[in-house]
């Protein structure tokens, strides 16, 4: 039975690398990634869990990185938006604005792109259930939904 | 060699690819080794008085470097237009959530874990939970040192009362026009206060350097104005205060006050040497940093029987909670513009900012011209009830033109907006003409249209400034600076385009600094009143004149030719008539090398400022003055969808058309407009605080402060209309915050449409709206 | 932040868990761990020393058709769960529960043994006669003991569990992914809330099963409502509301409205299984 207690160093794989780093085992993933790993992408918008901008992959699920101890994710794999290259999606956030102020964007990318792969056909009922995971203050959606659009046109088309 | 315009092109915002990979640095996302933590206790009741706290063993606590209470130092009291609120509190709490106890530590959990062994006795007080119970006879007086706070003298407090500012409006004779009208309605209109929600909660992290200087990173909207204040509150220079702020995730308002940073400064200075961080949490973000205010508004109107608006009667009290900070001048602001958008000949206003034991208000997106608009569009539906007119004829009857005097009697110039049209737009959008605006679906369901107009003008001082400085590269390239905080409005990117147009080079020659720094940026009141891009864009444009002037000189002597025979455009120096004759500006930008190596010139630095010229404060009897920059008119309307079963709420398709004078980059200026929508929905139908009857906040975390979310959005439908803003910018005007102004009067039109009574509270929640529909139905 | 120290336990059987919950005072199991997180951080007296991670126990995760029923076991996400949709109610049900991303960490035993009210995934397991697995400390230093009893019977406004006892599946009869059945669910604005009124109703075949939540703080069911509801429809709704006793009141809505939305969805229920 593994055990962690007092400052315990664990090793996560982030974005296809393994970080070594020393956590209380209290410590959620998102204050371990923003503040002992440096991927400070991920955001402490609510850390109650109701507004999302923490968002992370979880072996390509997103979830709310807050809700979360570090030391519970120690055999899968991370991705946070620093590990997110050149996706579909982020091209399609950048062209459609579907960003202003930017807070809850990489949350919102991660789902999103979690989303247009799970579901590269655009169905309304499915992106409601998915995207109402995550506020944003800003864009009043349209951006958003735009931006799905597009990202699932490019993907549709081969990336 | 003129190049096309970009204005009115939508290029892919500079800040996008850090956006979108996350590596945006927010305020909160700079990690300092070293850094303090301090964690903020605060108060879980409206109204008592503190008698006693017990901080020894949190003091003692490992990891904890000191345990402050309000008595730790002596008096200070801070606000941005009048100082009532100590950064601790001293003796008394007047709100749920403000802070009484501040830990700080080695780190955040040992600050929160000292907290949890602080004792404090407080003896209840009896909690004002609305603006008309403070202004009770009786009512426990919340500030009784009111008559010794300092204040602009805008602001006219009523010591000895709750009244924090009162702005009066004296046009014509009203009593007369009520006596001789044909038909009078009244109408009494409230919400309670709210939240911003900006996505970022906000954080300042304050260091005092062993040179005896403070340096203050926030994620402020006005950083100036926080250098500014807090030089007066801590009695330091202020070239001994640097504040630094980056982009913000978010701000509607909520950042341009004063926040955390007087006393994250306070702490910073007993631990010099050491970076200090005070961050909200998402719940100390609702509840104790400031909100927007609630209202409580009566509103009455005279008309004609064909709907000529006579004159009105208006008292708008304005509810900012515990202390004042930037409501005075919200309420004063809703006094300024508190007809709305309509040509009233004969008006009476009284607007009262008052002290109640609700989470403390500040500016908020429209300021007090959302509010206002809610209150006399309300008003104008029961006028048009009464008189059995379409609703949107009868504001159409009454739309303000030019030559018309605005409450404070002074004329609506050349520059007023095309309104008629807007609404025509609108009209046009919503199918307007297709009437009845009620359907009762198959299901069930009802259909209704609702539209509104407004109107909002900057409540600026009449001082108000920005400043620009264009520096140029090596490659010729151009920076602009400015005091301009980068929100997500997207400000800077269209004083990128404002800088390449009038320089008339490609858009990627052209850079604007994201960092704000007191020390480097030139100074600019705040990035609030939805002028950043009119007065910064000014001062750019400004600048830009004055590099352009100091390249031709340059040119001059290097082409041997006269300076006004010389034109910048292209990324040359080219002789106007001769454009062979030209030198590339990368040769010119930072001094002219001869061939045999001397030099000429030097870096051409534009330099560019803009202040608002001809403003007036107001009379304090009469409330006549000039106190507005400009006028942005639009119309908004909306389609809802209610199942009367449950009151449950759709809003189908939202419409807005404003007259913003130039459309810069279309893309943003409708994100912008869509984004207040949206808020605009958010703020009719489920926002706003939940109080228990000793004025608890019931709602005080996102889990159950509901802002709107993916897919409760509607259709929307955006148009502009251009009539140019001859001192704006290539004609521009002001068009941030005015989406969300007309949302609370249309949809509050549509919904009693819908149900069949006039609604007169909000939130519109499904329970509102299902118990009017049940009323009227008996 | 979670500012507390606390000590993580991540055993590999249901009996290591059990074990180290005996021998640590306070621990807490740890499944999704979303309650925890958000208590840990804003409930002040809410202790969290020790955290047993229940996620490693393969009993915990089945989610297959074993003889008559659907085993699920309780570390299973709710959208996990929801995905696989052998019961379309409790599908719909989960669906209306917290979020996407939640749902995508939170369990059903989570939901139904948490502090949390509601409760919501215990609508479709009660209505369906779900019987539950657990295991939990044996008595002095006997070894501990599993027991797979009905849910109702031990399920009394939330699951009553011996201390230190530790759900592990569930068990849902096949013939209950048959039956007709009806979902509706009401909040104060916006879907991603808590229940007003969440009301699910089947037809088994013989009759008709009701159950609620947010009426109440806690899901109900009551054999005879069922009864009642079965024999009169709708016009039993008086005696379902009597049996349901004074309906909470509280910030989010008033009791009159709770009344008004459980009789519409009641109302509408019935239409729907006729």
């Amino acid at each position: 039975m593994k055990e962690r207690s007092g400052i315990a160093e664990i090793i996560l794989r982030v974005n296809g690398e393994e970080r070594r780093v020393a956590v209380r085992p209290g410590d959620t993933l998102l204050r371990v990634l923003r503040e002992k790993l440096g991927l400070t992408g991920a955001k402490c918008g609510c850390e109650n869990g109701d507004c999302g901008a923490c968002t992370v992959l979880l072996d390509g699920k997103p979830v709310k990185s807050c809700m979360i101890l570090a030391v519970e994710c120690e055999d899968v794999a991370i991705t946070t938006i620093e590990g997110l290259r050149d996706h579909p999606v982020q091209r399609a956030f950048a062209e459609e604005n579907g960003f202003q102020c930017g807070f809850c964007t990489p949350g919102m990318i991660l789902n999103a792109a979690a989303l247009v792969e799970a579901h590269p056909e655009h169905d309304d009922m499915v992106d409601r259930e998915w995207m109402q995971s995550n506020l944003c203050r800003c864009t009043g959606y349209e951006g958003i939904r735009n931006a799905l659009a597009a990202a699932r046109k490019t993907l549709r088309a081969g990336g | 060699m003129k190049l096309a315009s970009h204005l009115g092109t939508s290029p892919v915002r500079t800040d996008a690819p850090a956006k979108v990979r996350g590596a945006l640095r927010f305020t909160d996302d700079l990690v300092r080794p070293g850094t303090l933590h301090a964690a903020v206790l605060f108060s879980p009741l409206a109204h008592a008085e503190i008698r006693k706290i017990e901080i020894a063993a949190a003091a003692t606590a490992p990891g904890v470097r000191g345990v402050f209470t309000g008595a730790d130092w002596p008096e200070i009291l801070i606000g941005l237009y009048m100082g009532d609120k100590p950064p601790l509190a001293r003796g008394r709490v007047r709100y749920h959530g403000e802070p009484v106890v501040v830990a700080v530590a080695d780190d955040e959990a040992a600050a929160l874990n000292a907290l949890r062994l602080v004792k404090v006795e407080y003896a209840p007080l009896p909690a004002l939970g609305s603006p008309r119970a403070a202004l009770a006879p009786g009512a426990p007086v919340l500030h009784p040192e009111m008559a010794r706070y300092a204040r602009i003298p805008d602001v006219l407090p009523e010591p000895g009362t709750n009244v924090a500012n009162r702005t009066k409006i004296r046009k014509g004779d009203p009593d007369r026009a009520f006596a001789e009208a044909d038909v009078v309605v009244a109408g009494e209109f409230s919400f309670p206060p709210g939240d911003h929600v900006a996505m970022e909660p906000r954080v300042a992290i304050a260091e005092y350097g062993a040179d005896g200087r403070l340096e203050i990173d926030s994620s402020t909207q006005s950083p100036f104005e926080v250098r500014n204040l807090l030089a007066r509150a801590l009695g330091l220079p202020e070239r001994r205060i640097v504040v630094r702020a980056g982009p913000i995730g978010g701000g509607f308002g909520g950042k341009a006050g004063i926040m955390l940073e007087p006393l994250a400064a306070l702490l910073a200075m007993r631990f010099p040497g050491r970076p200090l961080r005070l961050a909200n949490t998402r719940e100390a973000d609702l509840l104790s940093s400031p909100g927007r205010p609630g209202l409580q508004a009566r509103v009455k109107l005279a008309a004609r029987a064909d709907g000529t608006l006579l004159a009105a009667e208006i008292e708008f009290l304005f509810d900012s909670g515990g202390y004042a900070d930037y409501a005075v001048n919200v309420s004063r602001a809703a006094a300024i513009s508190c007809t709305g958008p309509y040509n009233v000949p004969n008006v009476k206003t009284d607007s009262l900012c008052v002290y109640t034991n609700h989470p403390f208000a500040t500016a908020f997106r429209g300021f007090g011209h959302i509010e206002l608009s809610y209150a006399t569009e309300r008003a104008m539906d029961l006028l048009a009830e009464r008189l059995q007119m379409d609703p949107a004829d009868l504001r159409r009857k009454n739309l303000i033109r030019q030559g018309d005097l605005t409450p404070t009697g002074a004329p609506m110039d050349e520059n007023t907006g095309d309104l008629p049209a807007c609404l025509a737009k609108v009209r046009a959008r919503l199918a307007w003409d297709a009437k009845p605006h009620r359907r009762t679906m198959p299901d069930g369901k009802i259909r209704a249209k609702g539209i509104s107009c407004f109107w909002k003008a900057p409540a600026i001082p009449t001082f108000t400034d920005a400043g620009a400085v264009l520096y140029f590269a090596d490659d010729g390239s151009a920076t602009l600076a400015t005091g301009v905080i980068e929100i997500g409005q997207g400000a800077h990117e269209g004083l990128r385009m404002l800088v390449a147009e009038a320089l008339q080079t490609d858009l990627e020659r052209v850079h604007v600094t994201r960092a704000v720094d007191t020390d480097r940026s030139p100074h600019d009141w705040a990035t609030a009143a939805s002028r950043s891009l009119f007065m910064a864009g000014r001062a750019a444009l400004d600048a830009v004149a004055d590099a352009v002037a100091q390249i031709r000189r340059t040119a001059a002597v290097a082409l041997n030719c006269a300076v006004e025979d010389l034109d910048v455009a292209g990324g040359r120096v080219f002789v106007r008539a001769e454009p062979a004759r030209f030198l590339p500006l990368e040769k010119v930008v930072l001094g002219y090398v001869y061939p045999n190596g001397n030099a000429i010139g030097g870096p051409v630095i534009g330099r560019g400022g803009y202040i608002t010229p001809d403003l007036t404060g107001l009379d304090p009897a009469t409330g006549a003055g000039k106190p507005w920059l400009e006028w942005t008119l639009g119309a908004e309307g909306v389609e809802v969808e209610i199942d009367p079963a449950d009151g449950g709420i759709r809003v189908l398709k939202a419409a807005c058309c404003m007259d913003v004078g130039k459309v810069v980059h279309p893309a943003l200026a409708r994100g912008q407009v869509v984004g207040a929508m949206a808020m605009g929905i958010g703020y009719s139908l489920s926002e706003g605080f939940v109080f228990d009857a000793r004025q608890v906040v019931q709602n005080g975390s996102l889990r159950d402060y509901k802002i709107l979310r993916y897919g409760e959005d509607p259709e929307y439908f955006v148009d502009f209309v251009e009539t140019p803003q001859q001192d704006g910018p290539y004609g521009l005007r002001g068009l941030g915050e005015q989406g969300i102004v007309g949302m609370p009067g249309c949809l509050a039109q549509a919904v009693s449409l819908a149900v069949g009574a006039q609604m007169t509270e909000l939130p519109m929640t499904p329970e509102t709206i299902w118990k009017k529909s049940r009323e009227a139905a008996r | 932040m979670i500012a507390a120290d606390i000590r993580y336990l991540l055993p590999d059987t249901a009996e290591e868990a059990v074990d180290a919950w005996r021998r640590l005072d306070g621990a807490r199991y740890l499944a999704g761990g979303t309650e925890i997180a958000t208590a840990a951080r804003r409930t002040a007296a809410y202790d969290l020393r020790t955290v047993i991670d229940v996620k490693r126990i393969p009993e915990a995760h089945v989610h297959e058709i074993r003889g008559d029923c659907f085993r699920l076991g309780a570390a299973l996400a709710l959208s996990d769960v929801a995905a696989g949709d052998a019961f379309p109610l409790l599908t719909a049900v989960l669906r209306g529960i917290a979020d996407r991303t939640v749902r995508n960490r939170l369990t059903l035993g989570g939901n139904l043994a948490g502090l949390l009210p509601y409760r919501e995934a215990a609508l479709p397991l009660l209505l369906a006669d779900a019987t539950v697995l657990t295991i939990a400390p044996g008595p002095g230093d006997a070894p501990p003991v599993r027991q797979e009893r009905p849910l109702r019977a031990i399920f009394d406004k939330r699951l009553v569990l011996a201390p230190g006892e530790l759900v592990l599946s569930f068990c849902v009869p096949l013939d209950a992914a048959e039956w007709i059945w009806s979902h509706h669910r009401r909040t104060r604005t916006g879907e991603v809330d808590y229940p007003l009124a969440a009301v699910a109703l089947v037809h088994d075949g013989a009759g008709i099963r009701f159950a609620v939540s947010g009426v109440h703080p806690y899901p109900f069911r009551a054999d005879a409502v069922d009864a009642a509801l079965s024999k009169d429809g709708a016009d039993a709704i008086p005696t379902v509301l009597e049996a349901l006793g004074p309906l909470r009141a509280d910030a989010r809505a008033s009791l009159e409205y709770r009344v008004a939305l459980l009789k519409n969805m009641i109302r509408a229920g019935l239409e729907e299984l006729a």
